[in-house]
């Protein structure tokens, strides 16, 4: 069992945080004592399926299911332009964001890129408190070994990836989302795309990305897009205090 | 079979729908299976029915169940 003092939540959503990442091998009382011991504003417990167990007693402890996150994989060898977006290949590119684009990255991100995960969906905070956090995050990420990308789709830019190199070949696509006026455009494949295709470029080996099941249009597009499914995990999560209901 | 039942057909089929949701309000993104993947499949299953192959602008453009059809007007499809 890993436990993470989530310090950055502080600054991203203004609230005292620890992530626990349970293992396969944990036995669920070893987990209700951790728990027992943690006062922090917001608890974020990830379990490994099938580990009902763990995710019952979780739940009998004031835990909810807010998501199940999908870890995807990708062997980049087997990587090919899917047949089914083929007509769009000539029309697509990508490129490294440049400074420009990192800061309208930013803004399109504040304009609402994502909606589908669980700080966006959890009625204990606001959107806008989802969106900061995201650009903190890509912010941290790209000081770090991560790199952000832009899609193009006949010179207009439709949205944005961000690609981490984790080394010995394995990438993570950590992000990816359309611009939200380019939402109606069924081009989310192109995001997914280009985190595919720069890190074959790049010499890798594989890559894995994470989706939530609160996002099936994301699950549908990056199995459409080559993607297998590797593991799931339920994400339960435990806000300290009477609830009470943000204004939207 | 006229090309409005074909049309339908698409829809029904492709989406999981049934006749009388076929209408102004059945738009992208609507309904869960009328996502980014289905759309895709759609098309392919319109371009089959109507042995035709559209352009990407008007894949883009296709937002919505009448929207479509005025589309599909560009490739002679008459309803």
């Amino acid at each position: 069992m890993k436990i993470l003092n989530a310090d950055w939540e502080k600054r991203n959503l203004g609230v005292s945080c620890t992530e626990i990442t349970v293992e396969l091998t944990d036995v669920a009382k070893a987990v209700r004592t951790a728990i027992g011991q943690i006062g922090d504003d917001y608890v974020v417990v990830k379990v490994p399926v099938p580990r009902v167990d763990v995710m019952l007693a979780l739940q009998e402890a004031g835990y909810a299911v807010i998501e199940v996150a999908i870890g995807l994989h990708l062997r980049l060898q087997e990587a090919v332009f899917p047949r089914l977006y083929q007509r769009y290949e000539s029309q697509l590119s990508f490129r490294q964001a440049d400074a420009k684009d990192v800061i309208r990255i930013m803004s399109e991100i504040q304009g609402g890129v994502f909606a589908t995960d669980r700080i966006s969906l959890d009625p204990r905070f606001a959107p806008a408190q989802a969106a900061t956090r995201y650009r903190h995050w890509i912010e941290d990420e790209l000081s770090r070994n991560s790199k952000a990308y832009v899609a193009t789709f006949k010179s207009d830019d439709i949205g944005f990836s961000v690609l981490r190199n984790d080394g010995a070949g394995r990438f993570n696509g950590l992000f990816g989302g359309l611009y939200p006026a380019k939402k109606n455009t069924a081009l989310g494949f192109a995001v997914g795309w280009a985190n595919i295709i720069t890190a074959k470029e790049l010499g890798g080996t594989s890559i894995a990305t994470t989706v939530s099941t609160n996002n099936l249009a994301a699950l549908k597009m990056n199995l459409s897009i080559g993607y297998e499914v590797r593991d799931m995990g339920y994400v339960l999560v435990k806000h300290a205090g009477p609830a009470s209901r943000i204004a939207r | 079979m006229d090309n409005l039942q074909k049309y339908n057909n698409v829809f029904v089929e492709c989406f999981s729908l049934g006749e009388a949701d076929l209408n102004a309000a059945l738009v992208y993104q609507s309904i869960p299976s009328w996502d980014s993947v289905g759309h895709m499949r759609m098309i392919a299953s319109l371009e089959q029915a109507f042995d035709i192959m559209m352009d990407t602008e008007d894949i883009i453009d296709f937002s919505s169940y009448e929207k479509g059809k005025l589309i599909l007007e560009k490739y002679n499809i008459h309803f």
